[in-house]
């Protein structure tokens, strides 16, 4: 009997294996590094983006409060890279790497597990991780005990530590590392690693460990540890986030009105409640504004001016800092002298007005967006403008180390040894800040503009002033070291946690006392929903190293 | 078909064995409808074995007794009568046709006709007059209503979209639920493909049904339970549609006809709220460019922010949206210009009345008794109620059969269809602009009542931009969208078999039929640049090419094993192939305005993927019956498939059937009850899955991320899908009853039917927690009830020779159950997305709506926040089960003499659907009942905590707490929400109704035409969903999240139409 094709279609045995996908056996070491890389900054992007809003360094729209703004979907995001991407990339990748002798590699390749891993219990306390990654051998994982994972984190860096001494051999370097560049790098990440060992002793509250560190922490600017992203637009877009976000079409997420104010400085004593008169000389880096003036601007496009001050706000907290509608146009006073920093206030969940060639965006720190030279330019360009998204994160960095040690030193009852080192640590960001706008963006940064040092010198000579002024030191420390983590709501959270400063932070625009701070966040859904050994936590609960400071 | 087949049956079974006999009878049998010559009739002297049968003319010839005798004149579908001889020689009879014996036998699986009398599972015939003339070339549309067990939903009203078919419920809880097309004996590609998932658009993409041409369809066969569609495998076990076309089955009773049909309809949107004219575009009772009609009244001007420019007193306006400074130099005579703010009509601006033709021709010739071709074309030009919204289509075919004098009978069916579609950017929305990509309905059912979409220029006549009332340039016009994005698809499709039959003897012969459906797809979603959904434009292309071939090769045996006691045996094999490959191509960033090449795109990506599945399967069916009365069958099948591992991918499923004659068993014969039937079934079936899940692959990516130094990065990376290598076919177990009746001297009709469906061994894409290593893998772990009853029923109220009355109805009802998902998981998404979508939970129906919640107390109360307003519970829950609690549909047909009327009402009972059409027009203040004095304070129905006792209880009182209406209807009864935007679908609607006329007789006998006739009719005139926003008019029949499983969600991705218009059919 006639039968064609046959032969073809019942050649059953090639057609069980995917034509369209390679096949695991033809994995590089290599290439799952450049996997977890990528990865990482997509999880830090993520994690950022919701910790900056109760941090009031991105204004919170979510909701009206804590709870309303974060609910259980907020961290799947970054539950669903740490595990699904991060942990398995490292699994295959140390089952090559470590046969191979790739030690520069494997200790960087720990240095990303074990942030990744810190950052899961800060945000989520007790999660899975000795019955992780079984696939569907064990469907729900059960969560391990949030301090020994706090030990596990401490291994892997010291194993990190280990694996990057230039005593071990490293047969090869990555070829591609996105912190640091090519070739060996092996003790700038290995100083990241102490680094960031020295985060993880001073949420531990163990001086120990902390003093070992920072002896071979990062010392430079030189050594900061930064994901640095690219300029490519498309296919792929390896632009920063931000810049994606405020610089092509869409409107981006709305600035901290309080983050903002908190940096303008008293604007000649015109503005009530700030710590200092001068203005931070970063504030046009970290800042780009689209107008200088709501003046003219109705109701419905900016709303705050036109609403009567929150009766629970303080005296000397910020309300609606967006416009300079002179008084008496302004109907309630707010606004005066704001010039354009268009923000929204703690808690705004109002709908979106046209406003997003008005409102303030990402500067060119870090997010390589645009320096504010007073050209007041709709940013909304297509990616044309700017340092073309050649942003950074700033994980951790020479500052942060400065004003972790200064926080070290008065906890030591060192006020001297805290005094320098937060001296340090803001001379750091600033030149930070400064550096990199001339390495990705030097046309548009108007030198009419930049700051001198006679300006830095006198932002600073006020901050130690206060801080010689201060009943307790510690709060000016926290309100500096908040303002140089711009780009890390991380580590602004964690130190917010670990002191209770800075005060004096915004509250939510509507009353809220009755619903705690997140010192944690919910579980996320993707995890209580799927997995039989899970079940929802409420807000308030806090990870076992928690002091339990009162925070709002 | 069925007087063809009846032919050859009558053929085998006339025996003509002679004995002395005296003289010869003729005469010709002709048909009491329309008088022509009937072939094939058994012509028999009553109580001998003497008989023949009539020719292709109806003529017949045989001897008979000197003494005569009576004739009896025999054809299945038509009464049987009995003649006296006497001493005529010539004897013509007219024989009527028997409603009763017209459904008496059905085409089942593998295209056997068998009596209805011995099946043990139910089978639903439509015919081709329920096919026609309807202003609809969608088969599966036209199907709606009217078979029990069958839910059939379209996406939406556009031109061209899909449709979601669903025979006795869900029955793999992630895998295919669509039914197995068949058409001609060759499995026919039905699926529904986009390139973009239902978030950015794709919801509107057209099923491949769409190629099939009710013109030329004979009849079609709906095999609902596993009894009956064992034979087919795993394939049909979500039941199996058999399509019979014309081809090759030459004239139905003359040696040549040609029929023509010319089709023109009217086509215009079905869905449109009505709107209040109170107040306008604005925020809490101030005009301003918001999303919302919250603005100010329009009887107050001067007022809320009205007439800042203008000193006339007697009308509001507001500044021209356009007069603002980057649009100074474009527009110079708007700088200062003022803008009425008055309500303005905007639907009447974007939807009209399409067009809808159809010209269908078909010829067939009856060249011998043994030779017969047909052959045709057809046209449809369906223009939707959007005028950019199109479907072209030709189908040709041609069929031929031809029997040798060796026995073997050839057949053959070809047919080519070749189509065209533009369709309007539809993608979802949750309450304002589209989630992701365009869409032409968004900004216009919510656009706010003091904006005019006819009086501001949609584009920047230099640069060809979107321009629209919101300063920032933040919504897309609506006509913009309409000129400057479309959505390709053009249709190129073959399919055709060919059947061999060779009769070695007269109760054994061996069929062959090869089969082959191969088309191709071409896509592409043409955006403009210039828009802000989409700033530099977009060209997607996509083309697929699909491929099946099938062969099958049956041993078919029917024989008396006693006098009493026969057997109907089929013994075969079939070898069906898939071959699929997919290429996409992107390019964004376009160059010169207009042109749509991927080579004015600056920036290009690319995808490409294969396909390959086979099945080879081997049956067996015996069908035993006994005396007529009783029938028992046995059949089963083994499948091996290429997509399961060695030792998972060979099944064997068995069924068995029987039916029971209780009248003709004891030989009652009475008035009141004049057919019954039992009938008891069990079947299984299986499902393999989709190909590639048995394995892991590694992700790469050859340019993942380029460094600031402008270095390309590779990647790979561990896959987030866990292949599967245990992974095996999931098992379904049916057991079904039914019972038959007529009544009543065959004025009552019934068939019930009575089903429960196991599913077990389910194959589930299941998401996994993360912490898994992956998100997501392929598993046999969950499992499903479905139960049902069908029945159908048919009542022939009144009939004499003039009029008939006929009352049909059908019901349906199925109940589904999830009863496991996997171990440790009570929950998973199942379509749309993950916090507001279709999820399968255990204990629970197959679908419920997942969404966000209002936060209550322990006694449902919703708590109020200090700010006077609801608050979110944290944790989303279900909202809403989409399925509804069954289906009614009834049908009434009245003809009198050359007069017929038909019409169709459907209902609906329950199932709710997340609507964001009734809830954004409610929560903007668009509708006609948001007209209320807006001024007046709200306070919210919920309470508030007001201290707390020791224990830590909370204490509630009632909120009195005032907030604006404004901000009520906004976060309270519009979008905020998802359980707020649950509504109850009920729906009662006027499916059809036409008007035939056809021409006696006595007016065409002199003519060329043998029937005339003119339909006038109608589709969706009318429905009431009765339980939504009275004034939303909404009609519920959407689903935004395509074909698919998702059910009840409607995210403004079309809204349905209505269709009526005229068809006039001559046939010479």
């Amino acid at each position: 009997m006639l039968l064609p094709f046959s032969c073809d279609t019942l050649n059953f045995k090639d057609k069980l294996s995917n034509p369209n996908a390679a096949t695991e056996e033809s994995a590089s070491a290599d290439l799952l590094f450049n996997s977890m890389q990528l990865s990482f900054a997509n999880m830090y992007n993520s994690a950022n983006r919701f910790i900056a809003q109760p941090m009031r360094m991105e204004a919170m729209t979510w909701g009206v409060d804590y709870n309303a703004a974060f609910g259980s979907t907020t961290g799947n995001t970054v539950w669903s890279i740490a595990y699904a991407q991060i942990f398995p990339d490292y699994d295959a990748f140390l089952a090559i790497a470590e046969p191979a002798e790739l030690n520069a590699h494997i200790g960087a390749a720990k240095v990303i597990k074990a942030y990744t891993l810190m950052l899961l219990v800060d945000l989520f306390g007790d999660v899975p991780y000795t019955e992780a990654g079984g696939g569907v051998s064990n469907p729900s994982p059960v969560a391990d005990d949030q301090s020994a994972l706090y030990d596990t984190v401490k291994t892997l860096l010291d194993e990190a530590i280990s694996d990057l001494d230039p005593a071990n051999v490293s047969r090869g370097f990555p070829g591609t590392d996105l912190f640091y560049g090519s070739g060996d790098n092996r003790a700038k990440w290995a100083a990241a690693a102490n680094s960031l060992l020295m985060k993880w002793a001073l949420n531990k509250n163990d001086m120990g460990v902390f003093d070992a560190a920072a002896a071979n922490a990062i010392s430079s600017n030189d050594g900061d540890f930064d994901f640095h992203y690219g300029t490519n637009r498309n296919n792929p877009n390896a632009r920063h986030p931000q810049y994606n976000s405020q610089y092509e079409t869409s409107d981006g997420v709305y600035m901290s009105n309080f983050y903002m104010w908190n940096m303008r400085g008293s604007n000649g004593g015109a503005e009530v409640g700030t710590d200092k008169d001068s203005k931070d000389p970063r504030i046009r880096y970290y800042f780009y504004r689209q107008t200088d003036t709501a003046l003219g601007e109705d109701q419905f496009t900016i709303d705050c001016p036109f609403r009567p001050r929150p009766t629970h706000y303080a005296a000397r907290d910020p309300f609606c800092l967006a416009t300079n509608i002179p008084a008496g146009v302004d109907p309630t006073g707010n606004a005066d002298g704001a010039e354009g920093y268009w923000g929204r206030d703690h808690g705004d969940a109002d709908g979106i007005p046209p406003d997003g060639q008005l409102r303030t965006v990402y500067g060119v720190y870090p997010a390589g967006g645009l320096f504010d030279g007073d050209t007041f330019k709709n940013t909304k360009k297509s990616g044309t403008l700017g340092g073309l998204g050649q942003g950074i994160w700033p994980v951790m960095d020479n500052y942060n180390v400065h004003f972790m040690m200064a926080e070290r030193a008065l906890k030591g009852g060192d006020v001297a040894g805290g005094r320098a080192h937060m001296e340090a640590g803001i001379r750091a960001s600033i030149t930070k800040v400064m550096d990199f706008a001339d390495a990705v963006d030097e046309a548009d940064v108007d030198p009419a503009f930049v700051p001198s040092s006679g300006d830095i010198d006198t932002y600073v000579n006020e901050v130690l002033a206060n801080y010689d002024a201060a009943t307790d030191p510690m709060d000016v420390v926290m309100k500096e070291f908040h303002i140089a983590l711009w780009g890390n709501a991380m580590d602004a959270w964690d130190a917010y946690k670990r002191t209770g400063y800075p005060s004096g932070l915004q509250p939510t625009r509507e009353p809220s006392d009755a619903i705690p701070f997140p010192h944690m966040f919910l579980y996320p859904s993707i995890y209580v929903d799927l997995n039989q050994n899970a079940s929802q936590r409420s807000f308030g609960e806090m990870t076992f190293w928690d002091p339990g400071k009162s925070l709002k | 078909m069925r007087k063809s087949l009846l032919l050859s049956l009558a053929l085998l079974f006339a025996a003509s064995m002679a004995f002395a006999q005296d003289r010869t009878v003729s005469g010709k049998v002709t048909s009491s409808d329309d008088g022509s010559g009937v072939p094939g009739v058994n012509v028999v002297v009553k109580g001998t074995t003497t008989g023949a049968v009539t020719d292709i003319d109806g003529n017949y010839k045989l001897t008979v007794p000197a003494d005569g005798g009576t004739l009896i004149f025999s054809f299945i579908g038509l009464q049987t009568q009995e003649v006296e001889i006497g001493s005529r020689s010539v004897i013509d009879v007219a024989m009527a046709s028997d409603a009763e014996q017209l459904s008496e036998v059905v085409v089942t699986a593998l295209g056997i006709s068998r009596e209805k009398a011995s099946l043990g599972y139910a089978v639903t015939t439509v015919g081709n007059d329920a096919l026609t003339k309807k202003p609809e070339g969608d088969v599966g549309r036209i199907l709606r209503g009217k078979v029990a067990g069958v839910n059939i939903t379209s996406t939406s009203g556009l031109a061209g979209s899909g449709t979601n078919i669903l025979i006795r419920g869900y029955s793999s809880i992630t895998g295919n639920n669509q039914p197995l097309f068949v058409v001609d004996g060759i499995p026919f590609n039905t699926s529904t493909s986009s390139d973009r998932g239902f978030s950015s658009g794709g919801a509107t993409a057209s099923s491949r049904f769409l190629d099939l041409d009710p013109n030329n369809i004979e009849n079609i066969s709906i095999l609902k339970g596993l009894s009956a569609t064992v034979l087919y495998g795993e394939q049909g076990r979500n039941g199996v549609v058999l399509v019979t076309t014309k081809n090759g089955k030459g004239s139905s009773n003359k040696k040549m006809e040609i029929s023509v049909t010319q089709a023109n309809f009217a086509s215009q949107i079905a869905s449109l709220p009505d709107v209040q004219s109170k107040y306008g575009n604005g925020w809490q009772n101030f005009a301003s460019a918001a999303f919302s009609n919250w603005g100010a009244p329009f009887d107050q001007p001067g007022k809320n922010g009205t007439n800042v420019l203008s000193t006339d007193p007697n009308i509001a306006s507001i500044k021209h949206p356009y007069d603002r400074s980057a649009l100074y130099d474009v527009f110079p005579e708007k700088r200062g210009a003022e803008y009425y703010y008055i309500p303005y009509n905007n639907y009447g601006t974007v939807f009209g009345t399409g067009i809808v033709n159809q010209t269908s021709v078909q010829v067939s010739n009856n060249i011998n008794p043994e030779t017969s071709v047909n052959f045709g074309y057809s046209y449809l030009r369906d223009q939707g109620f959007i005028d950019t919204n199109v479907l072209a289509k030709h189908n040709f075919n041609l069929g031929a059969k031809t029997k040798l004098a060796n026995g073997l009978t050839a057949t053959s069916s070809f047919n080519y269809i070749t189509s065209d579609r533009d369709t309007p950017a539809a993608a979802p929305i949750y309450s304002s602009n589209p989630i992701s990509g365009s869409s032409l309905f968004s900004n216009v059912m919510y656009t706010p009542r003091s904006i005019s979409l006819a009086q501001l220029e949609f584009e920047n006549p230099i640069t060809h931009e979107s321009l629209y009332y919101r300063s920032n340039n933040g919504m897309q016009h609506p006509l913009w969208t309409k000129k400057y994005v479309n959505d390709n698809e053009k249709i190129s499709r073959f399919f055709g078999s060919i059947n061999l039959n060779y009769e070695i003897t007269d109760y054994f012969n061996i069929s062959y039929n090869l089969g082959i459906d191969t088309y191709t797809q071409k896509k592409e979603y043409q955006v403009n640049k210039g828009g802000p959904q989409d700033m530099d434009g977009r060209l997607e292309t996509s083309v697929r090419n699909n491929f099946i071939s099938n062969q099958t090769l049956n041993f078919n045996f029917n024989f008396d094993l006693t006098s009493d006691l026969n057997l109907n045996a089929i013994v075969g094999t079939s070898l069906r192939n898939d071959h699929n490959n997919y290429t996409w191509a992107q390019g964004t960033k376009q160059f010169i305005f207009g042109l749509m090449t991927q080579q004015n795109f600056a920036n290009h990506n690319g995808f490409s993927a294969i396909d390959d599945q086979s099945w080879l399967g081997a049956y067996a069916n015996l069908s035993f019956g006994y005396k007529d009365f009783l029938y028992l069958n046995l059949s089963g099948r083994n499948d091996w498939v290429s997509n399961l591992e060695k030792g998972n991918n060979s099944l064997f499923y068995p069924s068995v059937s029987a039916s029971w004659l209780p009248l003709e068993s004891f030989a009652i014969s009475n008035d009141m009850v004049n057919h019954l039937k039992v009938r008891v079934g069990y079947g299984t079936s299986a499902g393999f899955g989709d190909t590639y899940n048995t394995r892991n692959v590694l992700d790469t990516n050859p340019k993942a991320f380029v460094s600031a130094d402008g270095t390309e990065v590779q990647t790979n990376a561990v896959s987030d899908k866990f292949g599967n290598k245990d992974l095996k076919p999931e098992i379904h177990k049916e057991l079904e009853a039914g019972l038959e009746g007529r009544f009543f001297n065959d004025i009552l009709g019934i068939d019930f039917s009575w089903y429960n469906k196991n599913s077990e061994e389910l194959i589930i894409d299941l998401q996994l927690d993360p912490s898994t290593g992956f998100t997501t893998s392929t598993l046999n772990t969950a499992s499903m009830n479905n139960t049902g009853i069908e029945v159908a029923a048919n009542l022939t109220a009144y009939q004499n020779n003039d009029w008939n009355i006929a009352i049909g109805a059908n019901f349906t009802k199925n109940v589904s159950e999830i009863t496991k998902l996997a171990d440790g998981i009570d929950q998973m998404p199942i379509a749309g997305f993950s916090f507001l979508g279709n999820y399968a939970i255990p204990g629970r129906p197959y679908g419920v709506i997942w969404g966000s919640r209002i936060l209550r107390t322990d006694a449902g109360d919703p708590i109020i926040s200090t700010a006077g307003t609801y608050q979110q519970d944290p944790e989303n829950g279900v909202i809403g089960d989409p399925n509804p609690d069954f289906l009614l549909n009834g049908n009434l047909t009245v003809s009198y003499k050359w007069l017929e009327l038909r019409a169709q009402i459907d209902y609906t009972a329950g199932g709710y659907i997340w609507g964001s059409t009734a809830s954004t027009l409610t929560g903007r203040g668009i509708l006609e009942e948001t007209g209320f004095d807006r001024f007046v304070p709200v306070v919210t129905t919920g309470v508030v905590q007001t201290g707390t006792e020791s224990d830590g209880t909370p204490i509630y009182a009632p909120n009195d707490q005032q907030i604006t209406a404004n901000r009520h209807y906004w976060e309270h009864t519009g979008v905020f929400y998802d359980e707020n935007r649950i509504y109850d679908a009920s729906v009662v609607r006027l499916r059809e109704v036409s008007l035939s006329i056809t021409a006696p007789k006595a007016w065409i006998e002199n003519s060329p035409f043998g029937n005339v006739s003119l339909t006038i009719s109608g589709q969706n005139m009318w429905y009431n969903a009765f339980n939504f926003p009275e004034t939303s008019n909404f009609d519920p029949e959407v689903l935004s999240l395509g074909v698919g499983n998702g059910r009840g969600f409607d995210y403004v991705t079309g809204p349905t139409s209505k269709r009526y218009g005229a068809t006039l059919n001559l046939t010479f």
